[in-house]
């Protein structure tokens, strides 16, 4: 199931918020939660289940094992065996098509195409599961948890699918004691909406041109069409995702539990560096804790640390090379960013570090986009005037004004810009700032609402003929 | 009106729940007659039958959720409301122009890139880019030429193309945006083996661009534009064409059509087309399916209403196999292999043929060489629009369905 759809807005959500605030033990509530987020894992491919409930509760069990033995070689024993288990899990069902295709390409032989389907929000919770476990044998957290803590830190429902990634001893607390209330949840209510209105009003509309502008293969293409396409995905996959993130925090309060922040403003980043200190911050957070500073971080072999870490980053978001060229991308610019140009960029005007950053992330977005290098490499060619193909066409000149709207406030409101000015507004009519807000909410949801069922729509049509 | 923070809190809160439970109770509590949606030409899903088998492959579940969301309160007015949101994201500009990806989603079709249509609208009209295929001209061709050297020699054998409205734009620079459908017959005319005909409707078309020869919301030609495309075969064929004013005239307004329905433009939707039909003169017997049906009226306004969509108001729609006796017994007999081009086209046939068989690739199954010789067909025409100069997919079902690359089928 996913947050922007009619079903979880209006039949799964309005049914558990019913039954948590009918009941008020904590205990119940926190049971509630896991049987419906376990319903809300299990909505697609019910199987998949059977993998949750045995990687939180293999989880568990090594947890209590490397407690129990702390200071002994079974501990680490242990804890390297977790850790195995966990990529192993990962590795299985992520890597092992990508693996076999590559060896494929390069054997003599070949090897049966595996044919394993990805369950969701795998990639989240081995993670998860890794942190935690981590966590245990470093000593951090000193008591192992309960199953019933560990079921919940492993599938609360709203950061299970696609983040936050969350840290056990972040919620440990709220388990026992969920901090309800009706301030936390109209705060909630607003950050689900604004992340409702992030996926459902910007980035679905984004999605539609950039999928006609960056077209794989397309004879059509433009330089300035995919520099405009490029220019819109960035801003797609920044709402898309930082909406999702928005309304797994709003979800989250609603029921009296904090999340951890995603996302801070990427596009405004001087750097790099600064881009990944502000883009899935959840993410880069578990990299730098669990891998880069256990590494020896900038201490020591920090070129290798860099290498590994930027490698796994890209790697994580796809078994395909693209990815991994994409993370090692912004690994090398981080390296180069720490020996020079850092101290360069700081130098010049603000403005120069941004169109830098913009630039770079941009280009970023082009590997990520395409999975496949050849596109890749041809679109690049083609926004750089290397691959023969024209500026712009009349095509390109309708997409730019059918989105224009669309793409200016986009672009204003992935800034802080459009919050400071609300916020200034706010100071100068006072008597109209609450009233305004709830209103611009229920319209938020009313637009989304409207444009979701507008998605249903599915004409029966032999539109070729 | 101040809020103080306390009523905002609360206020804020209570609005997102009324809206949640509003909606959600109306959902469950309304009455749910889903049935078909006139607009998609598709039954709304069914409240799905539960089974085990299907609660564990997780198609209960998806089948719930398309079950809930099809039949979704205000669903038909939401979804209008939708198209016209969306259609503010561009430029405030009256006569906005857009394109619209869509694809070809009827069971029938496996959508591929090149399936996919970009529909134009502008002007309060839509057309359908073109975008030609040397390979689908060339496959085209081959399924052709292939199957005439496996009929009797004496068999006729003719090709029409029928462009689309994307090639009689008035403006150069949206004409432009498609290849020339000109260039691209013609192309494929040249491949044509002797003996069989391509028939030059482009032109035909062309010295009428100014008329009402196609419909501004649906991707076909009017009659009138078939009518034009008509003389032209008469023309090849050496018969002379019956005049239009020979013919009883109709016309039903309000018509959207194809291109309204893949798209909701409101400008389409503000601008419907009129339909002109022309009602040739009984006497004939018009059924359709191997089996044969009671008779049908080729030409009938009541179709419009029945389901089928207006277009349908020819031949009453598309149909595997159907067949026309026209009690002139002139020995002449023709197989037309079409797609819903053909639809305005063939009524305006019957005075010059004894029979008329129809045969849709899309759907029927059979071997179109045997069809020829069993029912001593002395005419062959394929009359298609553009889609086969575009996706190699028409010349796939020339082959596949009726067996004309050889092979069995």
């Amino acid at each position: 199931m996913v947050f922007s759809s009619l079903f979880f807005l209006y039949l799964f959500l309005p049914a558990l918020l019913v039954l948590y605030y009918v009941c008020r033990k904590p205990a119940f509530r926190v049971w509630l939660l896991i049987g419906f987020s376990f319903l809300f894992y299990a909505w697609g491919e019910p199987v998949w289940v059977v993998l949750l409930l045995s990687a939180a509760l293999t989880g568990y069990l090594f947890a209590l094992g490397i407690a129990k033995s702390r200071g002994t070689w079974l501990a680490k024993a242990l804890y390297i065996a977790a850790i195995a288990v966990n990529i192993g899990i990962l590795g299985f069902f992520k890597y092992v098509s990508f693996l076999v295709d590559n060896l494929n390409a390069v054997l003599p032989f070949q090897l049966a195409e595996p044919h394993i389907a990805l369950p969701i929000g795998v990639s989240f919770f081995t993670f998860e599961i890794i942190c935690y476990l981590t966590d245990v044998y470093k000593g951090t957290i000193p008591a192992p948890a309960t199953p019933k803590n560990i079921l919940f830190y492993v599938s609360f429902f709203p950061h299970l699918v696609a983040g936050p990634i969350i840290r056990y001893r972040d919620i440990e607390e709220q388990i026992e004691q969920p901090q309800v209330s009706l301030a936390s949840f109209s705060e909630g209510v607003t950050r689900f909406v604004i992340g409702l209105g992030k996926k459902v009003i910007f980035a679905n509309l984004l999605g539609e041109p950039v999928s006609q502008l960056l077209q794989p293969g397309s004879a059509d293409a433009t330089v300035l069409g995919i520099w405009f396409g490029v220019c819109l995905f960035a801003l797609q996959i920044y709402f898309d995702f930082s909406g999702y993130s928005d309304m797994a925090i709003g979800i989250g309060k609603m029921f009296g539990f904090e999340l951890r922040e995603n996302f801070n403003y990427p596009y405004v980043s001087k750097s790099a560096g600064d881009f990944w200190r502000r883009w899935n911050m959840s993410l880069g957070g578990f990299f730098r804790d669990y891998v880069y500073i256990p590494l020896g971080g900038n201490r020591k072999h920090m070129v290798r640390n860099l290498f590994v870490v930027w490698f796994l980053t890209g790697f994580w978001h796809g078994a395909s090379w693209n990815f991994i060229i994409w993370g090692l991308y912004f690994g090398f610019l981080i390296y180069i960013e720490r020996q020079f140009l850092g101290t360069w960029l700081d130098k010049l005007p603000a403005f120069f570090a941004h169109l830098y950053a913009t630039a770079v992330m941009l280009i970023g977005w082009v590997w990520f986009y395409f999975t496949d290098l050849k596109s890749a490499a041809k679109a690049m060619l083609t926004m750089f005037g290397l691959y023969g193909r024209e500026w712009a066409n009349q095509e390109l000149w309708i997409y730019f004004k059918e989105n224009l709207l669309l793409f200016v406030i986009a672009i204003i409101a992935c800034t802080p810009l459009a919050k400071n000015v609300l916020a200034r507004l706010a100071r100068s009519f006072p008597q109209l700032e609450n009233g305004a807000a709830i209103i611009g909410n229920a319209a938020v949801l009313a637009i989304a609402t409207v444009l979701l069922v507008g998605s249903t729509y599915n004409p029966f049509l032999y539109y070729r003929f | 009106m101040k809020l103080n923070k306390k009523s905002f809190i609360l206020l804020n809160a209570v609005s997102f729940l009324l809206i949640l439970f509003g909606l959600g109770a109306f959902n469950l509590l309304g009455t749910h007659s889903a049935g078909l949606s006139e607009l998609e030409q598709r039954n709304l899903a069914q409240t799905p039958t539960f089974t085990w088998n299907k609660l564990f492959k997780g198609e209960y579940a998806r089948e719930l959720e398309s079950y809930f969301s099809d039949n979704f309160v205000f669903r038909s007015s939401l979804v209008q409301a939708g198209a016209e949101l969306k259609g503010l994201k561009g430029l405030p500009e009256k006569n906005g122009v857009s394109i619209l990806e869509r694809g070809d989603n009827t069971a029938s079709s496996s959508v591929t890139g090149s399936d996919k249509v970009k529909y134009l609208i502008m002007n309060n009209q839509a057309v359908t880019l073109f975008n030609y295929s040397a390979e689908a001209g060339k496959q085209y061709a081959t399924a052709i030429n292939t199957f005439k050297a496996s009929i009797n020699a004496n068999v006729r054998v003719y090709s029409m193309l029928a462009p689309s409205a994307a090639a009689f734009l008035d403006d150069s620079k949206y004409r432009d945006m498609s290849d020339s459908q000109k260039d691209a017959f013609n192309a494929i005319y040249k491949q044509l083996a002797k003996g069989v005909t391509g028939i030059d409707a482009y032109s035909a078309l062309e010295q009428h661009r100014s008329e009402y020869i196609y419909f501004r919301t649906d991707h076909h030609w009017t009659a009138l534009g078939a009518y034009y495309a008509y003389t032209q075969l008469m023309k090849t064929i050496g018969e002379k064409p019956h005049s239009l004013s020979n013919y009883k005239k109709g016309t039903i307004t309000g018509f959207l059509g194809s291109s309204y329905k893949a798209t909701l433009s409101s400008s389409l939707k503000s601008h419907p087309d009129t339909i002109t039909y022309y009602v040739p003169d009984g006497g004939y017997t018009y059924t359709i399916g191997a089996k044969k049906s009671a008779s049908r009226q080729v030409v009938d306004p009541h179709y419009a209403t029945a389901g089928n969509g207006y277009y349908a108001v020819f031949l009453g729609g598309d149909f595997p196999q159907g067949e026309i006796l026209s009690g002139n017994e002139n020995g002449k007999r023709l197989v037309v292999v079409k797609d819903s081009y053909a639809n305005a086209f063939i009524p305006f046939l019957i005075p010059h043929f004894e029979e008329i068989d129809i045969i849709d690739p899309r759907t029927y199954k059979g071997n179109l060489a045997a069809f020829v010789k069993n029912k001593k067909i002395t005419d062959v025409l394929f009359l298609n629009s553009s889609t086969a100069a575009r996706t190699t997919s028409w010349a796939q079902l020339l082959n596949t369905n009726l067996g004309m690359s050889g092979k069995k089928a």
